[in-house]
């Protein structure tokens, strides 16, 4: 095996001391390189906690959506109105209609509403319930998308619009993402949309220029898919060997040793069991033989693997964990942080190197403002729309300033009652989406100067790449492990 | 291996792209260029500014018709020289210029509406002329009585006539037709004779017997014998009628003509005359503001809204979408919201909007019962005595009376009637009432049953509130309201409901009216009349007598032999049964003999050759002697039958395919009620000579088949098997023929039918019709398989009687059992099935299963009912604990049985789910299993598997296990201390671990039990978002709360269920978070 890596070893003033006594986690705060360089952001960490002590489940969904509308609402409204000032058709000025429902037949205007997409195919738990027992219920389709049945409306709290035409018809959107189209209502009383706008890209705290000299990588892993399984190990230990810096000496490529952070954004663990899942997504009354809680159908493993593995990495690198919908967490966003209680041994360097975070989860580092998401949102939206360009979807979410806009359609959600965590205040200088097919990144600019860079996260367990992020250009490159070579 | 190897280097990638905010679409750009060329003419035109071009003469285009209410106009046309086409839609009795006319509304093919008198038919009947009656007694009987009845006599007038009663010889008698002057004096002329009164006498000639001949009303009796049947297709032909100049016209008709009787051309309902008219059908839905707790009253709660929906016949969408509102209402996209300030300019808006939109069809869900007795009691209420005039007849004001209908067939209903002169009323609640038998006849689940579709309900409790809240909230009220207006006109195509009436109609005779509103006999008693008129026979208008009890002996069930079959069971049926035996044995009124006659010397008939015996004992004579009446009426309808179905199999034409189908399924009722109609003792003609000999034949007809085939399909006559009847019923036998081969079943019952067929003469015909394989045999009546027709694959599942629509039983055994069919007839799987019960009723047991399964519901429908009832009990302690949202009169409570004492009576353990899913308590379960579930299974399994293994299934040690629900509420519990126990091991905990989750011997084990916890977080947090948000897309609307109370609807107790165990699973899952590590 490779020699430790030059800084790690460098720089540990008193390993006998971290191997004896985990309880002296203070000496991590001094280690160099582990110096948490992440911080997570506060402000958005509170938005997307939730006291499970106090949540009310009481209230509905409209609240959300009525907050999410009348944000954004002023938001798309600025923009359009500068866009569309003056435009007329036969001196027809385009007016703006202040509610969907004020719209007139005939009359060339705009207006700006929530999106929702009527989707014969969406899964309906109405149908799974009433029909017979004996149908299987549906495995979850790839897609929604039906477009000799799909129909697009736009609503706020005074009704709903159909929009038709080929503007809207051909642009990537999905329920939720809060609009303004331009048109005129014809004679079967539907929109006909001739232009449409988005909010665009929120405004951007501008990043100071970083001094750093030498290079630095923040190392985003999604998907590792832990299911305790043997023949999974290989890859992976050689991933936990270079996050440890223990791999490699080539100087060709981005040492292991120059990664200061890592985030796991997502489905560390593997999906649960068959039968479990069975059972967890089935309505119909659970179809084991045994009654009760079955203590014997838990299976320690791969939650064991994961805290050896994070304890082991915590011990040399600052780590956050993010959960994914696999995860041992709520399901439904935001996702909480994965509780410490499942994971003994890295629970000692909570407060330290170790931080469980949320889902999504803004944090900043070196003045560069990152958003990462599991991915749920951008999969969910993948099923709403003909192609499968990720790239295209995450900023079109950062278009809608909204990260999560088909939640809670079709992605659950908890029904928040005075705001929309999801709505984005601000541009991110980076942005990624956990567990998508493959990698792929781009550079996203601004008309105001905004520079994002996103990223689409391969999973780990079918790609076996990882991404580093250098810190200081924001310029990534994709790290593959793959074994048997 | 290297590590080196296993490390590639990625590329940094910098593809930078330029986003504007716009996602500029092409037409984006073409619109900013217009605005900076300055001026239009400069640029090119873009694709854009064509198809706004097109759009706007789209929406000036269609605006044309769409929202108009008016009739296209009418042209001038010359009576002269230009006919009059139409189709008839209702006709009524009235006068004109002081005689009677039959008075026509219809609409022409161009869609205008016409009323047309028909002049100069008078009403007559017929007395046998008394012997000895001449030609010259003619005027003295006259002046008789003209006398006795004041100007009531017309004519007189001798004819020659056979009464449709008997077989008596060839020769005709004499019988005297009385015309009357006006059909109101026709009863008291006829009773006249009836009682005796009528004693006029010349010499020896003089009235004794005491009969009248065809008694039928005035409106049937012009349509017969002008040859016009319900809806059908009228000529005015030129110069033959005449046109009402407007300001003399007493109808809002467009048109308004007499003709007299005989020049009307009446033409038959075939070939291009099956076309429709196009129709206007108004469906409407009013909304009324009632009082917390009492369902809205006329005479206090106003009406707040009236939508309308009008649709032309064979259009696919309505062109007018309204809602007139009490007060404001902001406006709905597609519809017109017409807002009014007082509700008396609603009703008169509303009614100046029928009379202009003049429909020809007023359908809506329970109008006749609700939402027009409620318009008229609400304007009589606020005296606006203008409003109950929306007939066609301009002067004639809408009265209801009260009507009760009975039938045997359709049992006892109390409605209203309400004239509205001109327009057909059809109610699709009745019609889905009469023609349906549904577990809930709701708007909603009725259209969840028929369009698949769910409604969102919204109880009348809350409509108050939205009424008095702002525009909006009245806008969303007014939305449903619409819907529920759209909805019954949707219904009405899905279930082709005035395309199948108006083929009944046209096939019996009778206007479309008649159809809703009376019997089954009405529509026998047309076709006979029609007949009787073509061969001069008469109808005795018998005195209702006997009572309905009077029984004979009805159709033979052949002994059951119960099981399960494992073997294909061949199904023959005869087609047609009773109406091919009455044309068989040529049964009518007209070939009964009657014992004197018989016995009569000179009757030279002769016994098998020129009248034979039923089996019954009566006699009549063989169609060549004399051809029944029954037996020509039933021949064409069945020959109808045949050109309606072969011309079904070659249009291609879906509006004109529906149309002959309706065509079809009428002639075969009608030809199946005629065989009811001899047999209904309290009808108009009963002859049980002729319906129990039907009867006698078809019971003999069924044991000569069964002894047929076993006699000839046993290994005697080398087959493999020996075939055996296991079951027999009305017109069908079903046959084990042994061979476990579906196809050879088949061609066995195929050579057996014909060979039986050859048996019987003609037209009776013995049909193999399908095979089930397996059968499940449980009793008469009550029997399940899947059904053959093709040996490839199985049409279906048929159940017979295995009824899981009644209401009073819980969605559980209706689930249950059809699964447990499923699994044992598809599936073949006896044990699954087993299992599958075994793991319900645990489920049950454990309280695992869905309370909406197990939710009864029953309709409030009298305050007093004699004996106690759960419901009724339920409401009454409901309406304790909350007067406002406790059931009204006329709601469905819905509840649930809870464990009660031991002693309490059902009734008394009745409980509303939404008061049991709050307070934890716990369900009866036992109940469930025992009251709901023990039969219906018992029933299934028995002939499987045996009453022992059977009873094992329902109390095996799967039912040992049991788990109780904590109550919430109630006696001791106020008192209780909560202490929280470990989730590990169920230790109280006590302690610095005294808020957490586990006690100090568990933390160990955290991460496996705090899983446990998280995944019924996650399953409970997805069922909660899951529902509700498939509750805000029923609703059509993300932006307002879900305000549905749909009980029917299989997912709201659910939703609420979820509310609670989600709150509940995530306040558990927060004690790790205060768990001392």
């Amino acid at each position: 095996m490779s020699l430790m890596a030059p800084v790690a070893s460098s720089s540990i003033s008193d390993s006998a001391s971290l191997l004896s006594d985990p309880k002296k986690e203070d000496s991590y705060s001094e280690y160099q390189r582990c110096a948490n360089p992440c911080l997570p952001i506060e402000k958005y960490d509170k938005e997307f906690k939730i006291d499970r002590k106090t949540v009310r489940y009481e209230q509905q969904y409209a609240n959300l959506y009525f907050v999410r509308l009348s944000i954004l609402k002023r938001r798309v409204e600025k923009v359009a109105a500068e866009a569309w000032d003056g435009i007329e058709f036969w001196s027809q000025p385009a007016k703006q209609v202040d509610r969907v429902l004020d719209v007139k037949q005939g009359e060339l205007s705009w207006v700006v509403g929530t999106v929702y997409m009527e989707m014969p195919q969406k899964p309906n738990i109405l149908d799974e319930i009433t029909k017979e027992f004996w149908t299987v219920v549906p495995i979850s389709k790839d897609k929604f998308a039906d477009p000799e049945h799909d129909e697009i409306t736009l609503e706020d709290d005074s009704g709903r619009l159909v929009l038709a035409g080929s503007v809207i018809k051909n642009q990537l959107i999905v329920t939720g993402c809060v609009i303004a189209v331009l048109g005129a209502e014809t004679a079967s009383g539907e929109f006909e949309v001739r232009d449409i706008i988005f909010p665009g890209l929120a405004p951007q705290i501008p990043r100071s220029i970083s001094t750093s000299t030498s290079k630095r990588y923040i190392a985003l892993i999604s998907g590792l898919d832990i299911s305790g399984s043997i023949h999974q190990g290989y890859e992976t230990s050689l991933l936990i060997e270079y996050l440890m810096g223990e791999l490699g000496s080539d100087p060709s490529f981005a040492h292991g040793s120059d990664i200061v952070h890592a985030i796991f954004a997502g489905n560390s663990l593997a999906e649960a069991s068959e039968s479990d899942s069975d059972s967890a997504n089935s309505l119909l009354p659970s179809k084991d033989k045994k009654y009760g809680y079955d203590k014997a159908s838990y299976d320690s493993k791969p939650t064991e693997t994961l805290d050896s593995i994070l304890a082991e990495l915590s011990m040399s690198l600052s780590i956050d964990l993010m959960p994914g919908d696999q995860d041992l967490t709520n399901s439904s966003m935001p996702q909480q942080p994965i509780h410490p209680a499942l994971l003994p041994k890295t629970r000692r360097f909570v407060k330290s190197t170790f931080t469980t975070v949320t889902n999504p989860y803004w944090c900043e580092v070196d003045g560069a403002r990152i958003l990462g998401t599991g991915g749920q949102a951008i999969s969910d939206i993948y099923k709403y729309v003909k192609g499968d360009d990720r790239i295209e979807m995450m900023k079109s979410t950062l278009l809608w300033q909204h990260c999560a806009p088909t939640a809670p359609d079709t992605l659950w959600s908890y029904p928040f009652q005075d705001k929309d965590p999801f709505i984005l205040d601000e541009c991110p200088h980076v942005y990624f989406a956990g567990n998508q097919p493959e990698f792929a990144t781009t550079v996203m600019q601004g008309d105001d100067g905004q520079r994002v860079r996103i990223i689409a996260l391969p999973k780990f367990s079918v790609t076996k790449e990882i991404v580093l992020l250098d810190i200081d250009t924001l310029e990534c490159e994709v790290v593959s492990f793959k074994a048997g070579v | 291996m290297t590590a080196a190897s296993a490390v590639k280097r990625g590329t940094p990638l910098t593809d930078f792209t330029n986003i504007p905010h716009s996602a500029a679409s092409q037409s984006a750009g073409d619109i900013k260029r217009v605005k900076y060329a300055g001026a239009l003419k400069q640029v090119k035109p873009s694709s854009f500014e064509e198809d706004l071009t097109k759009f706007e003469e789209d929406i000036s285009g269609s605006a044309e018709s769409d929202q108009k209410w008016a009739r296209p106009s009418l042209k001038n046309f010359d009576p002269k020289t230009t006919p009059i086409v139409f189709q008839q839609i209702d006709a009524e009795e009235s006068m004109y210029d002081g005689h009677p006319v039959v008075r026509l509304f219809g609409v022409t093919e161009e869609g205008h509406s016409i009323m047309c008198n028909m002049t100069g038919f008078y009403h007559y009947f017929y007395v046998q002329a008394p012997y000895g009656f001449e030609q010259y007694h003619v005027n003295s009987l006259d002046d008789y009585l003209n006398n006795l009845f004041p100007g009531a006599i017309y004519s007189i007038e001798i004819v020659s006539r056979w009464s449709i009663m008997y077989y008596l010889g060839e020769s005709a008698s004499a019988f005297l037709k009385i015309t009357v002057n006006d059909p109101r004096l026709i009863n008291r002329v006829r009773s006249g004779f009836e009682r005796g009164q009528v004693e006029w006498r010349d010499g020896s000639v003089g009235f004794a017997l005491e009969t009248t001949y065809d008694n039928i009303q005035y409106v049937l009796r012009a349509m017969i014998d002008t040859k016009l049947s319900g809806m059908s297709w009228v000529t005015l032909p030129e110069g033959k009628y005449s046109v009402t100049p407007d300001i003399q016209k007493i109808s809002s008709c467009q048109l308004e003509v007499q003709i007299p009787f005989d020049k009307i051309v009446a033409h038959p309902s075939e070939g291009e005359w099956l076309k429709m008219a196009p129709l206007r059908i108004l469906s409407f839905d009013i909304e009324c503001a009632g009082r917390k707790g009492i369902f809205p009253e006329p005479d206090v709660d106003p009406v707040i809204q009236i939508a309308n929906v009008i649709s032309r016949h064979g259009d696919s969408k309505p062109f007018v979408r309204n809602v007139f509102t009490l007060n404001t209402c902001s406006p709905i996209v597609g519809s017109q919201v017409i807002e009014n300030r007082t509700e008396q300019e609603m009703l008169l808006g509303w009614r100046d909007f029928v009379r202009e939109a003049d429909p020809d069809v007023i359908i809506g869900y329970n109008i006749v019962n609700f939402d027009l007795p409620y318009l008229l009691d609400r304007a009589a209420a606020l005296k606006v005595s203008d409003f109950p005039f929306f007939g066609r007849l301009s002067n004639v004001r809408q009265d209801m009376k009260d009507s009760t209908f009975s039938s045997k067939a359709y049992g006892t209903r109390e409605s209203k009637v309400i004239n509205i002169d001109g327009r057909l009323q059809f109610d699709m609640l009745q019609l889905v009432q009469r023609d349906y038998k549904l577990r809930s006849y709701t708007l909603n689940a009725v259209s969840a049953h028929f369009l698949n579709e769910q409604k969102e309900d919204v109880h009348h409790s809350i409509i108050t509130d939205l009424q008095n809240g702002g525009a909006e909230s009245r806008r969303r009220l007014a939305v449903y309201c619409l819907k529920d207006a759209y909805l019954p006109i949707r219904l009405m195509e899905k279930l082709m409901a005035l395309i199948n009436y108006t083929e009944m109609a046209r096939v019996t005779g009778v206007p479309f009216s008649f159809l809703l509103t009376r019997g089954q006999q009405i529509k026998v008693v047309s076709q006979l009349f029609r007949k009787a008129l073509q061969l001069s026979l008469v109808v005795p208008n018998m005195h209702q007598e006997g009572s309905s009890d009077e029984q004979y002996e009805g159709a033979t069930v052949i002994e059951p032999v119960r099981g399960y079959y494992d073997v294909p069971i061949a199904t023959l049926d005869f087609s047609s049964l009773y109406p091919s035996i009455m044309m068989a044995h040529n049964l009518c009124y007209t070939t009964l003999l009657t014992p004197e006659y018989l016995k009569r010397a000179g009757s030279g008939l002769e016994l098998d050759r020129d009248y034979e015996r039923t089996p019954n004992g009566d006699y009549f004579v063989k169609s060549s002697v004399r051809k029944g009446v029954l037996p020509v009426i039933l021949e064409e309808l069945l020959g109808a039958r045949k050109r309606a179905k072969a011309d079904l199999k070659k249009e291609a034409d879906p509006f004109k395919k529906a149309v002959l189908d309706g065509r079809q399924l009428a002639l075969k009722i009608s030809a199946n009620s005629v065989y009811g109609f001899t047999g209904a003792t309290i009808g108009k003609l009963p002859c049980l000579a002729i319906s129990s000999s039907v009867t006698a034949y078809g019971r003999e007809m069924i044991e000569q088949t069964k002894s047929f085939v076993e006699n000839n399909y046993n290994i005697e006559h080398g087959n493999s098997h020996n075939a055996q009847v296991i079951y027999g019923d009305t017109d069908s036998v079903m046959i084990k023929f042994g061979p476990d081969d579906l196809k050879e079943c088949m061609r066995l019952g195929q050579i057996a039918a014909d060979r039986v067929s050859q048996e019987f003469p003609n037209p009776i015909k013995l049909e193999f019709e399908k095979v089930y394989y397996p059968y499940l045999l449980i009793n008469k009546k009550r029997y399940a398989g899947m059904y053959w027709t093709k040996p490839d694959k199985p049409d279906k599942m048929d159940t017979k009687g295995i009824e899981t629509v009644r209401r009073d039983n819980c969605r559980l055994v209706q689930t249950v059992i059809e699964t447990v069919l499923q699994k044992i007839l598809h599936d073949r799987d006896v044990s699954g099935a087993q299992e599958f019960v075994k793991r319900m009723i645990s489920d049950l047991l454990l309280n695992k299963i869905d309370l909406s399964l197990l939710v009864i519901t029953k309709a409030l429908a009298k305050a007093d009912y004699a004996a106690k009832q759960a419901h009724v009990e339920l409401a009454e302690r409901m309406r304790k604990r909350d007067a406002g949202s406790a059931p009204t009169l006329g709601d469905r409570v819905a509840y649930v049985i809870i464990k009660g004492a031991k002693n309490d009576k059902n009734y008394e353990r009745s409980e509303d789910p939404l008061y049991v899913l709050e307070n934890n308590i716990p369900l009866d379960t036992k109940y469930y299993l025992e009251n709901q579930l023990a039969n219906p299974l018992k029933r299934i399994f028995e002939p499987i598997l045996g009453t022992r293994q059977t009873n094992s299934l329902l109390n095996g040690s799967h039912t040992r296990t049991i788990s109780v629900a904590a109550p919430t509420v109630g006696g001791l519990m106020k008192f209780a201390v909560k202490t929280e126990v470990c989730m590990g091991c169920r230790t109280p905990l006590s302690g610095v671990y005294a808020k957490g989750a586990l006690c100090k011997n568990c933390l160990s084990r955290a991460p496996e039990l705090y899983r446990k916890q998280i995944d019924n977080v996650n399953v409970l947090e997805t069922k909660f978002a899951r529902l509700w948000t498939q509750c805000q897309r029923c609703q059509g609307g993300l932006h307002q709360d879900v305000i549905c109370s749909s009980k029917d609807c299989a997912i709201f107790y659910m939703r609420k269920k979820s509310q609670k165990d989600v709150q509940d699973a995530t306040t558990q899952l927060a004690r790790f978070d205060n768990t001392e590590w």
